[in-house]
């Protein structure tokens, strides 16, 4: 068992956190953050129809989370991830604010209406992209310092 | 050697273009577009699906990881009508069918990845011989 405590600049945690940078570590908080927030969505979507939960639960969810997709592009922007990174962000973030509208298309346009559970999906498979690149970003050897 | 892996590749593929049919038939019955007949109808065919490709990977002897993502597809896909069937009885239990579409889903698209990185591993020139290629058992 080790005893002796390892200062800042030799614990190799410590120096990988310094290159990761805040705006990417968040970014990376954010993202996986995002998937859970879809999957609780999903499993309140099942309530509402299965055990008959009463309310609008799952839509009021979607508007407790929904601020982390704006959040995550300007964090993207901030963390200088790639841009395939960033795309995959602004993506994620149109499929989430079409995604709120659909619903609201039932009367006029019920097939586009219909697209709400597909574009479910995809918001799932793109937030999955996203927290995964951003796994990758934090996997990626520090840069040395300049000094 | 290729022609299997070609053949895996098409038939999850295919799969996953099933579930994402899948999904929207549930948004047709969910905005009252039609009822919930050919949802659930297709959802059984998609529920046993899975249990030919994973007897195709392990027929075709196909690494640990490609029969672990095919069994792992296969079980998430049998339960899946299971789920909705059981909202009567179990409604709390029956409301993960939609969580679990999710997972079939992902576990499709990765099944579908996997049949991808197959083929382009196979090599242009296959020799005669006992060699195994990467993705194959030894």
């Amino acid at each position: 068992m080790t005893t002796g405590r390892m200062s800042p600049q030799g614990d190799p945690m410590a120096r990988a956190l310094r290159g990761i940078g805040p705006a990417r570590l968040l970014f990376l908080v954010g993202a996986w953050l995002f998937v859970a927030c879809v999957v609780v969505q999903v499993v309140l979507v099942g309530l509402e129809i299965f055990a008959r939960l009463g309310g609008s639960i799952h839509r009021d969810f979607a508007y407790v989370y929904g601020w982390l997709a704006p959040v995550l592009v300007l964090l993207a922007g901030a963390a200088r991830l790639p841009t395939r990174t960033r795309t995959l962000t602004v993506v994620l973030l149109v499929a989430f604010a079409v995604q709120t509208v659909l619903p609201s298309l039932r009367g006029q346009f019920p097939l586009l209406a219909a697209l709400h559970t597909v574009n479910a999906v995809a918001i799932f498979a793109l937030a999955i992209l996203v927290a995964r690149r951003a796994t990758s970003s934090i996997r990626q050897p520090a840069e040395p310092d300049a000094t | 050697m290729k022609g299997r892996r070609i053949a895996f590749a098409a038939l999850a593929w295919l799969y996953l273009a099933g579930v994402v049919f899948q999904v929207f038939l549930a948004g047709v019955g969910l905005f009252g577009l039609g009822d919930w007949t050919l949802h659930a109808g297709v959802g059984w065919g998609l529920g046993s699906a899975p249990l030919l490709l994973l007897v195709f990977v392990l027929v075709a002897r196909f690494d640990r990881r490609t029969i672990l993502l095919a069994a792992g597809l296969a079980v998430s896909a049998v339960i899946q009508p299971e789920l909705a069937a059981a909202r009567h009885t179990a409604p709390i239990v029956a409301a993960f069918h939609p969580l679990n579409a999710l997972v079939v889903f992902w576990l499709a698209w990765l099944v579908a990845q996997r049949s991808l990185e197959l083929v382009r591993a196979t090599p242009p020139v296959v020799e005669a011989g006992n060699v195994a290629e990467p993705g194959e058992a030894a």
